[in-house]
């Protein structure tokens, strides 16, 4: 595991930060952590990188404890508010960060001009950081995270100043970094990115984590599956009967929650042996979106 | 840390505050320097005139040490204003040097790196030392050399006193420094304008005190002396610069600008204390610091 949290919290005076967070990141996995505004995030990853020092809980990162100076060499971080010097160049401001990871001197300019190459600022590696555009600054920002070649990622909203073709651009480097066995630790708002390239995810509310795991797991969630049938002997709340309820629609399009799994082939059969013409049966996923809403509003009263 | 106190030094030399200090460094030399002239002047002539006047040697010897004194008073009153001038600097110019870094977010970035919070604080103070110390360095021998060339006041001990000098900016850099890592800007530029006020009136008070046996002042002075030591290191470069045979009568010449009361150099080595464990003080502070 490249992280592992046990009972990580964080309490200013009587105000809850994280409580109580046990999360595990294996290697090679883009983890995704979600949550709504004050829910705690950014507090967690602060503690994770060693911004703020947590009240109580465990936590390793690269199987070194928490604030393990030389594992902070397999580390990047883009923080929310990125903000770096902008009276220095890009490549500038990258060396610096390359001497701050111990990079060997003599391997800075070629790293550089790798990460350079990723973030596609080659061309405007010379220019004053000031004169960036916000997308630009954030992907300098994303180099500087990068400069080290981490084992781990920590990206904070790192897509939240680009246009489509940025963010595309940078699902492609971060699963790029997948296919190499780095880890990536993404805090965003961005659902639908997320849904793109999380492995796993965990949504926090309130400073507690009240969802978690692969996302294909979360995402299956309940069976429901959308029925295009005519001229059925019976109604559909009949075929249905014993296999699930039906949920919405009416006359020949409905949507069905079903029992389980298995019960899709039983109710197609169904349908054939009431007499009817399927002309479409397929199984409704779930999004991103709708797990995420249904976590944090369940138990808002 | 080199790494950041070489980004430190790049970063202090482009602020606004240092080419306000370089324009008000010039504009002071220049008032100086044109101040000197006249005064350099007119203490010649009138030693010219007493001379003329074909009084015997005792006076003649008397109008010297005058003349001498006269010149010594130009000399401190050029370093007391460059003293203030470089205290300025070292406390304007690093208010926020924690603070608003923490403040904007760009040590955020800096945090996740493979180095101790200590080295953050040791290279922030590594750059802003080296450019004070530059700095206070050329303003002391642009001083010196202003007098030497205008007045033809020659000093010794040259590299002793550019040491003490420059150790002035550096106790207000570590207690800024300090001040910095616990309070927001604004807060920590309010608390450590006021201790260079408390310090120069201090030192004036005790100078002051001694003047006029007054133990009250002279403690007073003390008190603020261990509070904040930067005056009594100005009242050891004005003793050396002052250390002319003559007896009380000298040092009570220069009034608030010299060193009636001189300190020992026990306050010298009290002050670099100071300073390192300030240093120190800042460094423990930050790293127990959660960075919001």
């Amino acid at each position: 595991m490249v992280i592992e949290t046990h009972d990580l919290t964080k309490v200013y005076g009587e105000k809850i930060g994280c409580e109580k967070i046990c999360l595990s990141v294996g290697e090679g996995q883009i983890f995704g952590f979600l949550g709504p505004n004050g829910a705690g995030k950014s507090t967690f990853v602060k503690m994770l990188v060693g911004l703020i020092k947590p009240t109580s809980g465990t936590a390793k990162l690269l199987g070194a404890p928490l604030g393990d100076v030389a594992a902070r060499r397999r580390l990047g971080f883009l923080p929310e508010n990125f903000r770096y010097q902008d009276w220095l160049s890009g490549r500038e401001l990258l060396y610096y960060h390359a001497a701050l990871a111990f990079i060997p001197r003599h391997e800075r300019v070629s790293r550089i001009d790798e990460v350079l190459r990723m973030v596609k600022l080659s061309a405007a590696a010379d220019g004053k950081i000031k004169t960036y555009s916000k997308g630009m600054q954030q992907r300098i920002g994303i180099a500087a995270a990068l400069i080290s070649d981490p084992d781990l990622l920590f990206l904070d909203e790192p897509t939240s100043a680009l246009d489509p073709i940025g963010r595309l651009e940078v699902r492609e480097i971060i699963t790029s970094l997948r296919d190499r066995g780095k880890a990536v630790f993404l805090n965003s708002h961005l659902l639908s990115e997320l849904e793109m390239i999380c492995d796993s995810v965990a949504i926090i509310k309130g400073g507690r984590v009240v969802e978690e795991g692969t996302l294909t797991e979360l995402l299956k969630g309940r069976v429901e599956v959308e029925v295009t049938a005519s001229q059925l002997n019976g109604s559909m709340e009949r075929v249905v009967e014993g296999l699930g309820r039906v949920l919405s629609g009416a006359d020949t399009s409905v949507l069905v929650e079903l029992d389980n799994e298995d019960m899709i082939p039983v109710l197609a059969a169904r349908i054939i042996e009431a007499g009817g013409k399927l002309y479409n049966l397929s199984r409704k996923k779930r999004t991103l979106e709708e797990l995420f809403l249904g976590a944090v509003k369940g138990g808002e009263a | 840390m080199l790494t950041i106190a070489r980004l430190t030094f790049k970063e202090a030399l482009r602020k606004k505050i240092l080419v306000a200090a370089i324009i008000l460094s010039v504009l002071f030399l220049t008032v100086y320097g044109v101040g000197l002239h006249y005064a350099t002047n007119a203490i010649e002539q009138e030693n010219a005139q007493s001379a003329g006047r074909g009084m015997d040697d005792g006076p003649i010897a008397g109008a010297d040490m005058m003349v001498e004194s006269s010149k010594k008073l130009l000399v401190l009153l050029g370093l007391y204003f460059s003293s203030s001038i470089v205290s300025l600097l070292a406390i304007l110019s690093s208010v926020g040097v924690v603070s608003s870094e923490i403040e904007n977010g760009i040590i955020h970035a800096m945090m996740a790196k493979p180095i101790r919070r200590r080295d953050i604080i040791l290279g922030k103070f590594g750059g802003y030392a080296a450019m004070l110390s530059v700095y206070s360095a050329l303003l002391f021998l642009s001083v010196l050399l202003l007098n030497y060339f205008i007045a033809g006041a020659a000093l010794g001990n040259v590299p002793l006193l550019i040491a003490l000098f420059i150790i002035q900016p550096l106790v207000f850099l570590a207690v800024t420094l300090a001040g910095s890592t616990a309070f927001s800007t604004l807060a920590n530029g309010i608390a450590a304008f006021t201790l260079y006020i408390a310090s120069a009136v201090g030192g004036m008070l005790e100078q002051i005190g001694a003047m006029l046996n007054n133990d009250m002042l002279v403690n007073t002075g003390i008190v603020t002396s261990l509070l904040m030591p930067v005056d009594s290191i100005y009242r050891m470069i004005a003793s050396l610069v002052t250390n002319v045979p003559g007896g009380s009568i000298n040092a009570m010449f220069f009034g608030p600008f010299g060193a009636i009361s001189a300190p020992s150099t026990a306050m010298v080595v009290y002050a670099i204390l100071y300073l390192a464990g300030f240093v120190g003080l800042a460094s423990f502070l930050f790293s127990r610091r959660d960075i919001g």
